[in-house]
Order: C-alpha cells, then sequence, then structure tokens
C-alpha cells in the first residue's frame, strides 16, 4: 500500500502529526504498537504546563508551554479543567527566589500575579499556614487519553489511517531511503506492508529502536520520573514548590485523584524504569510540606513515566525542548525527540512543516484554528454529563444516560460508556476500556469493574475470559507490591480473592 | 466452680472457641465489633483441618444449624472457576456427581453471579454449559426467604428454573442460614439439582459466621457485640482482668483466662504496617516479620508478654497467630483448627 507519510507512534506527537498532515490534505497513516498514549503521553501528570516550572533554566520551553497553553485551551477545552496552578514557597526556602522567578516570568512571557497569603490561603485551604510567598499562574489539568483520542478522531474524520495495535517490525532501506515499511496488526496476528514517501518517527523512548530498524542511529536520553496517585482531589488548584525545579514540587488535581510528582533520574529503557520505595517516600515528605494533609491521604498507585529527552544525560538539566532531527543515513526519515504534553501540537505542526517542505505541498497549519470534538459541551450542566464529555468529547451524547446502571463506583463508570467504547475498533483488551472509561482507575484499582467490563467483553467480543483477564492484572498490578496503608489493605483484600478464592494469576 | 474466660474478637477463631468452651462449661464473655474476615469469606473451607476432632464438631454444628456440609469436594465459585475444599456446604459440592450439563441462572438483584461470563469460564468442566437470566427481581437486602411469602415469585423462579436446559443450575447465593433448607425445596419443584456458587464477600460468609454465633449463644456465651477491649490488666503471669467500652459504656470483667482472637491483618483496631502487624493493647509480643503474614506469636497456644515471659492463662487463636507464611485463601481452616488447639490448652489449665 502506497502512502504518503508514515506516522510511527501513537502519542501526543505521532495523533499530533496525524491531525496536522491530515488537515493540509496529506494522506498519511499513523501505525501505533500498543494503546494510543501508551508511553509518555499516558504516563504523566496530567499538568496543562503555564510554562512557569521552566522560566528559570528553559526560558524557550517555558514560552512555548505559555503561548501552547492558550491555543489548548481554546481548541481543546472539553478536556481540559483551568484550575490554575499556585508557585508557593515555604520558611527555609530562598526569600529572594520569588523575585527572580517573576521576572522570568515576566521575560518569559508567562503571565503571573503574586497574590498575598490571605488571599492564597482562602484559595486552596489545604496549605501550609507557614507559607511565606505565592503566585498564580495558568496551569491546569488535561486528560491526555481524551486530547489524543480526539486528534485520532479528527485525523481519521480527514482521511488518515489510524492504527493501534500494530507493531512496526521492519523497515527496508534502498539506496538511502526508507522503502517499505512491515508491520504487525495484534488484530489479526497478521504481517501487513505500506510503502510510504516519508516516515515521521514519533515513537517517543522507543524511537531509537524504530530507528534502528531503517538502520539509522539517534540518540536519545531516557529519563524516569515517578509519580503518585492519591484518593481524592487533595487540592483545587495545582500546587508547585516556589524554588528550582527539584523532587516532589507539584501536586495536581485530575478527575477523582491528585497526582503527585515527580522525581528524576536516568531509565535503563521505559520497561527497565521502576518506581522504588525511596521514591514514594520523598515525593510524599516533600508534598507534604505544601500540602500538610497529603501525609495521611491515601496513595492508590504509584507509576512512572519516561520521558524520551533530546541528547546528553537527561536529568532536570536536560531541556525539555524538542527537535526534529533529519536522518544523515535515511533521507526520508524524520524523527521527533524531546517535548512535552502542553507543546505537543507545536511540535506536531514543526514536524508537519518539515514533511510539507519534503513533499512540495504548501499548505499552511489549522491546527491551532480547528477546535477538536467541537460541541462538546456538558447538557444541562449536570456532574454525569460533565464526566462524559471530559472523556468523550463530543461522543459523550452518543452514550446513553438513562440507565443508572453503573460499573465502576470509584469512577462512576457507566455500563452503556463500556458499550460506548467497545464499538471502537481501536479497542482490543481491558486495559484499552480502562483508558477510555477511566474504569479501573479509582482507589479499588478495578476490584470489581474489571469483572463487569470483562462480561461485557465476554458478551460484545467473545473474547477469552482467563487470558484477557489475566493481561489486565498483570497491568493493574505493576508497581502496586509497593502499596502501604489502607492501600495495601485493599490490594491483600484483592490478592485473597483473585488469588485464594479465584485461582487466577497472582499479579506479577 | 465453673471458670470464666473472656474472649476478644467475634471473627471464626473467637466465635468457635466461645462455642467449644461454654460446651465444656466455661462462662464465657465473647467481646467484638467491625466486621470479620470469616464473614467476607466464602464460608467453604478451603485449607487442610488437622485435627478430626475440629472436623467433628464443625459437621456436628453444621447439621444442627440446617446447613449441613460435606467434604473433601470441588465447588464453583461465581467466577466459574474451581474451588477445592476440605469443607462446604451440601449445595456448593459440585465434584460428587458431575452434571453432564449446567445452568447458569443470574438473578436480578444478586450481581455476584454473572451468567454470561460464569458460564464461559465454566466451560470446559461439563459438555453443555449455558447461561440464564431470571426474569425475577430479587432484592439482595431481602434475602429470598422473606421474599418467599410472595407465592407468586416463587413460583416464577421454579418455572424458570424448569425451562432451564441444563440439568443442574448455578444460582448465586441468596439464603441465610435460616433459610438454607429451601434450596432442597426449591430442587424438588423444579426438578433440577440447584448448585450455590462459592462466593466471597455476601452471604455464604455471612452465613457461617452466623452459624458459629448461634452455636456460641445456645451453648450459653454472652455475647457482647459492638464492645472494644481497651485495656487488659495483668498480675505477674497471668492477665486478671479486661476493660472493655461500648459507646459510653465503661466495664471491667475478671477473668480466670483470657483468649485474643482478634484476626490478621484485615480486622479494625490491628495496626498494619508494610513491616508486620503490631499489638494493638501493646501488651503482648508480636512477630514482626516482613511481608503481611505475621500477628500475635504463640507457643502451644499460650502468648507471651513483652518480656518473652510465657502467661500462664493468656491464650491466642486464630489462622494469624500459628504461622508467619500461610497462602491466600486458607485462612478459614486455620481458624477453627487453631481455636479447637486453644480449647483443649485451656482445658488443661
Amino acid at each position: 500500500m502506497r502512502r504518503d507519510v508514515l506516522v510511527i507512534g501513537g502519542g501526543a506527537t505521532g495523533a499530533g502529526v496525524a491531525r496536522d498532515l491530515s488537515l493540509r490534505g496529506i494522506d498519511c497513516i499513523l501505525l501505533e504498537m500498543g494503546d494510543y498514549c501508551h508511553g509518555a503521553s499516558g504516563g504523566n501528570h496530567g499538568l496543562l504546563h503555564s510554562g512557569g516550572r521552566y522560566v528559570m533554566k528553559d526560558r524557550s520551553s517555558a514560552s512555548e508551554c505559555a503561548s501552547e497553553n492558550k491555543v489548548l485551551r481554546r481548541i481543546a477545552p472539553f478536556c481540559i479543567e483551568g484550575t490554575d496552578g499556585l508557585f508557593v514557597s515555604v520558611p527555609g526556602d530562598d526569600p529572594g527566589f520569588g523575585d527572580v522567578f517573576k521576572g522570568s516570568c515576566h521575560a518569559a512571557g508567562v503571565p503571573t500575579a503574586e497574590l498575598s497569603l490571605k488571599e492564597a490561603l482562602s484559595l486552596e485551604p489545604g496549605l501550609d499556614p507557614g507559607i511565606t510567598r505565592c503566585f498564580e499562574v495558568e496551569d491546569g489539568s488535561i486528560d491526555p487519553f481524551a486530547l489524543v483520542q480526539a486528534n485520532v478522531d479528527q485525523a481519521r474524520e480527514n482521511g488518515a489511517t489510524v492504527l493501534n495495535h500494530c507493531r512496526v517490525t521492519g523497515i527496508k532501506v534502498k539506496d538511502g531511503r526508507a522503502s517499505d515499511v512491515e508491520y504487525v496488526d495484534e488484530r489479526d496476528g497478521q504481517r501487513h506492508e505500506v510503502s510510504p514517501e516519508i516516515i515521521v518517527n514519533a515513537a517517543g523512548s522507543w524511537a531509537p529502536t524504530v530507528a534502528g530498524l531503517a538502520g539509522a542511529d539517534l540518540k536519545m536520553a531516557l529519563d524516569q520520573g515517578s509519580m503518585l496517585v492519591f484518593d481524592g482531589r487533595c487540592c483545587g488548584r495545582v500546587v508547585n514548590r516556589l524554588r528550582p525545579p527539584s523532587n516532589g514540587d507539584i501536586a495536581v488535581p485530575n478527575h477523582t485523584s491528585t497526582i503527585l510528582g515527580t522525581t528524576s533520574r536516568s531509565a535503563p529503557s521505559y520497561e527497565g524504569a521502576t518506581v522504588s520505595a525511596g521514591d514514594i517516600d520523598l515525593l510524599k515528605k516533600e508534598a507534604a510540606v505544601l500540602l500538610p494533609g497529603l501525609r495521611n491521604a491515601r496513595v492508590v498507585r504509584a507509576y512512572c513515566g519516561v520521558r524520551p529527552l533530546l541528547g546528553g544525560s537527561g536529568g532536570r538539566e536536560a531541556s525539555r525542548s524538542f527537535s526534529v532531527i533529519r536522518s544523515e543515513d535515511v533521507d526520508n526519515l524524520l524523527s521527533v525527540a524531546g517535548g512535552k504534553l502542553t507543546t505537543y501540537r507545536l511540535m506536531a505542526e514543526k514536524v508537519s512543516d518539515q514533511v510539507c517542505g519534503m513533499l512540495g505541498n504548501s499548505v499552511n497549519c489549522r491546527t491551532h484554528l480547528e477546535e477538536l470534538s467541537p460541541g462538546a459541551v456538558p447538557v444541562g450542566g449536570s456532574i454525569a454529563s460533565t464526566r462524559l464529555v471530559r472523556k468523550y468529547g463530543a461522543k459523550a451524547s452518543s452514550i446513553s444516560t438513562s440507565s443508572p446502571k453503573v460499573i465502576c463506583s470509584c469512577e462512576q463508570v457507566l455500563h452503556t460508556e463500556v458499550e460506548h467504547v467497545l464499538q471502537s475498533p481501536d479497542v482490543l483488551t481491558m486495559a484499552d476500556v480502562m483508558r477510555r472509561t477511566r474504569a479501573g482507575m479509582g482507589y479499588c484499582q478495578g476490584l470489581d469493574c474489571s469483572l463487569a467490563v470483562l462480561d461485557i467483553m465476554v458478551e460484545r467480543r467473545h473474547v477469552e475470559a482467563v487470558p484477557t483477564f489475566n493481561d489486565f492484572l498483570d497491568e493493574r498490578g505493576r508497581g502496586q507490591t509497593m502499596a502501604s496503608g489502607d492501600q495495601r489493605r485493599q490490594e491483600m483484600l484483592r490478592e485473597h480473592l483473585l488469588s485464594g478464592v479465584y485461582g487466577l494469576r497472582r499479579k506479577g | 466452680m465453673s471458670r470464666n474466660a473472656v474472649v476478644v474478637g467475634m471473627g471464626a477463631s473467637g466465635l468457635f472457641s466461645s462455642y467449644l468452651l461454654a460446651k465444656k462449661g466455661w462462662k464465657v464473655t465473647v467481646v467484638g465489633r467491625g466486621t470479620p474476615a470469616s464473614a467476607m469469606s466464602t464460608g467453604c473451607i478451603k485449607g487442610q483441618i488437622v485435627n478430626d476432632g475440629c472436623i467433628e464438631e464443625i459437621l456436628k454444628m453444621a447439621r444442627s444449624n440446617g446447613m449441613p456440609m460435606t467434604g473433601p469436594g470441588t465447588g464453583a465459585t461465581n467466577l466459574g472457576t474451581r474451588f477445592d475444599c476440605t469443607l462446604l456446604p451440601v449445595h456448593s459440592m459440585f465434584s460428587d456427581r458431575m452434571p453432564n450439563s449446567i445452568t447458569v441462572l443470574g438473578i436480578g438483584g444478586h450481581p455476584s453471579l454473572r451468567p454470561r461470563l460464569t458460564a464461559s469460564m465454566l466451560s470446559g468442566w461439563a459438555p453443555k454449559v449455558d447461561a440464564m437470566t431470571a426474569d425475577v427481581e430479587i432484592s439482595p437486602e431481602m434475602t429470598l426467604a422473606a421474599t418467599f411469602r410472595d407465592e407468586a415469585l416463587s413460583d416464577r423462579l421454579v418455572e424458570v428454573m424448569k425451562d432451564a436446559a441444563g440439568e443442574s443450575i448455578l444460582l448465586p447465593p441468596m439464603f441465610t442460614l435460616h433459610d438454607y433448607m429451601r434450596m432442597g425445596e426449591l430442587e424438588r419443584r423444579c426438578g433440577r439439582r440447584l448448585m450455590e456458587a462459592v462466593t466471597p464477600l455476601g452471604i455464604p460468609g455471612q452465613r457461617f459466621l452466623e452459624m458459629l454465633l448461634s452455636s456460641a449463644v445456645s451453648s450459653g456465651a454472652v455475647v457482647w457485640s459492638g464492645r472494644k477491649v481497651t485495656s487488659i490488666r495483668t498480675n505477674g503471669d497471668r492477665a486478671v482482668q479486661v476493660e472493655v467500652k461500648g459507646g459510653l459504656d465503661s466495664r471491667r470483667l475478671d477473668m480466670d483466662a483470657l483468649l485474643l482472637a482478634t484476626g490478621g491483618p484485615l480486622v479494625d483496631g490491628t495496626l498494619l504496617s508494610t513491616e508486620g502487624i503490631s499489638d494493638p493493647f501493646n501488651t503482648f509480643q508480636t512477630i514482626n516479620c516482613p511481608g503481611i503474614g505475621g500477628g500475635y506469636a504463640h507457643i502451644g497456644q499460650r502468648l507471651r508478654d513483652r518480656s518473652g515471659h510465657e502467661m500462664k492463662n493468656a491464650f491466642g487463636a486464630g489462622d494469624c497467630l500459628c504461622s508467619e507464611r500461610r497462602s491466600f485463601g486458607n485462612g478459614l481452616a486455620t481458624a477453627l483448627d487453631d481455636a479447637w488447639m486453644t480449647v483443649q490448652a485451656m482445658e488443661a489449665l
């Protein structure tokens, strides 16, 4: 099959490129080896950056974040909560840092305003009453799964082919150009081939592997960050520590949880990244300095994301900016590296500009103008409708809310939502259902709702129950041996039931 | 003169030992609060029971409460997986007469059994397995016994079951202890063998606990539920008095023997750390072991005090007491077996 462009990788960047190119009328296909947001796009805070976090060390990233923040609020309001954010210092932090921060925000074009301590405490009563300074910025939280899905949907509406669960297994190179690309579709287990003019390698942490298939060399530093998910929203705004970027200095309220981040250290590979008990203690201790209530709050889950950073050794000093690299070995291979969820659209634009240049296409980018999932407005302001719109955008209107059957009491997921997502050929596994509906992300981590989802999948998809369920248990079990306190009790109950009563495979 | 025993904990080991002690002539006061792990269990005994005397007592108790148990044998869980047991209620026993065909019957209001899913997991057990959903709605709060006064509903259920393709029908648990015999009655009326799915977190576990409680009470134990032991007074190597609080009420009980059966890591009041379990009373020694599985140490069923001296009249019973490592799902057997042995040790006082 001949195509103009093949995009490899279905994270925010890849989906953004497919959307951008299709809006410019370019024929493209996207292949993702797992589900969308399989890598770093799914393993992050869900923070919509104001840019404040980078003003000190990485001014260009800060400016990019500030302008993209505005664009995303305009084009994808349905999956964004405009919570705003605070930068807060406590006794012991450098008292002069606030002024430097303020100046740097100004220079980078990141809107900020200093709040009186009284104002700050009344806006965010969970803050430690001893805080010394507080600045407000335009941070927010974003649902990366909904955002990426909306990009995929719009790309498809404009003629792109987007396939998840398709792993690229080989790239043939002839005369310094990639010619045929072979991939395996997990749906049928068959090998397929596509022959693109240009390949965009947006595989994130796996980009060096993809480049390697074409015999090209790509240097990338993998940097892992650990995050904790707390049950419930422990703050109304994004709360940042007002100091140079460091471990455990941000809490993001997102959906029904608060996500605490993050650490930074180099990772051997995406698969080799793990959360340590030390990471968990460190994050809790640091975050409790700002929000003392977190000390006793329940940690539902710990996970880590891997940042694919540009060159060098990674870490906090490495730029959070991005670049598009045209391979010296393979002329029609473009690789994207670095960047942030907040700037995904801008990255996609730069990549697409370059692709257009190579194809001789002169149509301008429209991704900052076209709304994603247009018409995604909650009906009547009901909580159910608001929740559905945040997850599914405009498609929420096709989900019936007339039946009150809830299959997940943690996340209040409706039976009809599961039925809805199972209509999509993208959804193969229980984890795919979870990423779309959030069933299984709550504090019970899928104890009850997983059986309901499995039941519906047996009915609709005729899947084999035990292997389907075991796959999901493996996915959810990752990292849960570290749970403590109430969550450990929950995990023990879960293991007792699954392994003791049902004799199913123990989590890994 | 009869001896006074205070038993702390109203789970399987606390109630079973209260029952045995009361039968042997002890004046027993059993104090407890919260939901014991056994109430969340399947009410089927999975692990091995070493003492034949203990098995005999359980069988006797089950018979006299109208829920005869049998075993060893295999049941089917509400997910359709196999569940091998040492002892289980007769209607959960699957393996004595393996059916040629099974219908998995879903009942509105009893979501623990999802007929399609369970049937798909069960396939392979019997040549023919199918799923069916009864067009009846029975509130899980109102057990079938209560609704059965509604003859129309009962008749409707029998009609539905007569239409089942399978020679055996797998049902979700709907019967409390008092009404367990109704399963036999339904079985006769519909001409099918009825099997209850082995189900955790529901009626079967509560029913098993109900059986232990009613046995303890009818053998003469005094039950103080909803109360908490707040302190234990010791005198040398003897525990002599406990303080019991319930709401504003607080009283002291003198005793000749104390039995702690406060259970494992899921119990209210027991502090859990990632390292192990610590003693809520801060009186007796605990095992500090990696992971979960520890509890109070006891040697020959007797507790030791903080300095390691054996207490003459303070005992422990329960599944967490006697092994540092146990596999999930075997707790009920161990709890009952350990309670039985503790009562033997107390008798020797």
